[in-house]
């Protein structure tokens, strides 16, 4: 059921921006304000920038070994082994992504609407509509994104004007004050957070129908949910200014809770709270289905189905056990995952670039000795 | 003691459910890999509501790589 259903380019944007959006909406503004503090919203563009070369970098891929998933690429291109080697750690990848985007969603929960309810509890929710959702397959999916598209950009066109009273241009000024260095650390913060985990795209690029045209789809929804995120950077700066945005993790949420108009108008940081609940599924839906995709594929299971079940009681023992406390996410992804993002948002498709343009390429050469060793392989 | 139960309830369900499926279609590998996970899941959740220390998978992650981070943030 998992396999042979497609999806068609425009569904496929929607859910390159919800992807974008989900857990960043909330969290961003505050990571990238802690460093670049009032410059913060030149580093999100710079990161807009760095994710659409990243995109395109994994398109280069993608066209060089056509039709084929990344794990797939693994096999095709490192060979038995080294590419089942190549294929786990990728696994291993989404597998962490997987669990620090479902931790961020019961942090946030617990911290700002549930209070009482143990975080496992919200976590087993979640879960039992991710499995079911992964279950009826990627067209089943896509038509989700399709749904929630259009209500989030509704609800974020009304938050963004709602909030135009309140704004303080002088919150920008002096632009640049500090150099070039916290904004360039800030946007660092950028590339790895949303722009790396473009990657698990390749996953689901193979799926998404030829014809209107797919790249095109894929960037476009890269630049379309980097300017949402800046939006909202833009506005937390303009309206609480650097420091608040800085000192509060949930700043847009914080943010949200400003909003006034007159006596009637007031409190509806519920419009921020339903956004983020639909962005981070869309972007749990999408690691739940690349982590049990690449584990099948990696093992060359035929019905991946099967797994939902025992990977769901996995990811909700692990996102459990794996974070101590807030601190520990926050600062596992501010030094940690920042590198671990670049090994496989980067490190790894340049690697594969590589080795597929040596492992196919070479035939185009007029070396007889290199066309004879690699046409072995690449069948 | 009662999340014990129902996560081995729980587990029972899933297999009953799934198993037939698989020996039908005489998918032994999948019926491996599949008894492994579920048995893992089930191992790892009994851990949580226990709160049996287990080694944390983020941890060696951390190891590896917060070091480099470190240094590439300047801190």
């Amino acid at each position: 059921m998992m396999t042979g259903d497609q999806i068609n380019a425009s569904q496929f944007k929607k859910m390159v921006f919800l992807f974008t959006m989900g857990t960043s909406t909330i969290l961003l503004p505050s990571t990238v304000a802690a460093d670049a503090k009032n410059d913060a919203w030149v580093s999100v563009l710079i990161g807009i920038l760095a994710g659409v070369i990243l995109v395109g970098l994994y398109l280069a891929l993608s066209h060089l070994v056509p039709g084929k998933t990344i794990v797939e690429i693994c096999f095709a291109v490192l060979g038995k082994w080294l590419g089942f080697i190549a294929a786990l750690l990728f696994f291993l990848f989404t597998f962490v992504l997987t669990i620090l985007v479902m931790r961020n969603l019961g942090e946030f929960l617990t911290a700002s609407m549930f209070p009482e309810t143990p975080i496992s509890a919200i976590h087993l929710v979640y879960l039992l509509v991710v499995i079911m959702g992964v279950r009826y397959g990627l067209s089943n999916i896509a038509r989700t994104m399709d749904i929630f598209y259009p209500l989030t950009v509704l609800l974020f066109i009304v938050f963004a004007l709602l909030l135009l009273p309140e704004l303080h241009f002088n919150n920008l000024l002096p632009v640049m004050a500090n150099g070039v260095s916290p904004i360039a650390n800030a946007s660092y913060s950028y590339i790895s957070f949303p722009s790396m985990e473009y990657i698990l795209f390749l996953m689901i690029l193979p799926k998404v129908e030829q014809g209107w045209d797919r790249s095109k789809a894929y960037l476009q929804g890269v630049v379309l949910g980097g300017l949402v995120l800046f939006v909202i950077t833009l506005l937390c700066l303009l309206v609480m200014g650097a420091e608040m945005t800085a000192s509060n993790i949930y700043a847009s949420f914080e943010l949200a809770k400003i909003i006034k108009i007159g006596q009637f108008l007031q409190r509806i940081e519920v419009i921020i709270a339903v956004i983020w609940f639909v962005t981070s599924f869309c972007k749990l839906i999408i690691c739940f289905y690349t982590m049990i995709e690449s584990f099948s594929q990696s093992f060359n299971l035929k019905q991946s189905r099967l797994l939902l079940w025992p990977w769901g009681m996995v990811v909700l023992a692990i996102s459990i056990i794996a974070v101590p406390d807030m601190g520990y996410l926050l600062s596992f992804d501010r030094y940690s995952w920042t590198v671990y993002a670049f090994t496989f948002g980067f490190v790894f498709p340049v690697v594969l670039l590589f080795a597929a343009i040596i492992r196919f390429k070479r035939f185009d050469k007029t070396t007889p000795a290199a066309s004879t060793s690699s046409d072995t392989g690449a069948a | 003691m009662w999340a014990v139960i129902v996560v081995i309830a729980a587990g029972a369900i899933i297999f009953a459910i799934e198993t037939p499926v698989i020996i039908k279609n005489r998918a032994w590998g999948e019926l491996a890999v599949f008894c492994a996970m579920l048995l893992s899941g089930m191992v790892l959740l009994i851990c949580m509501f226990v709160e049996i220390e287990i080694p944390n998978p983020l941890d060696s992650i951390r190891m590896i790589y917060e070091p480099i981070g470190k240094s590439l943030r300047g801190e």
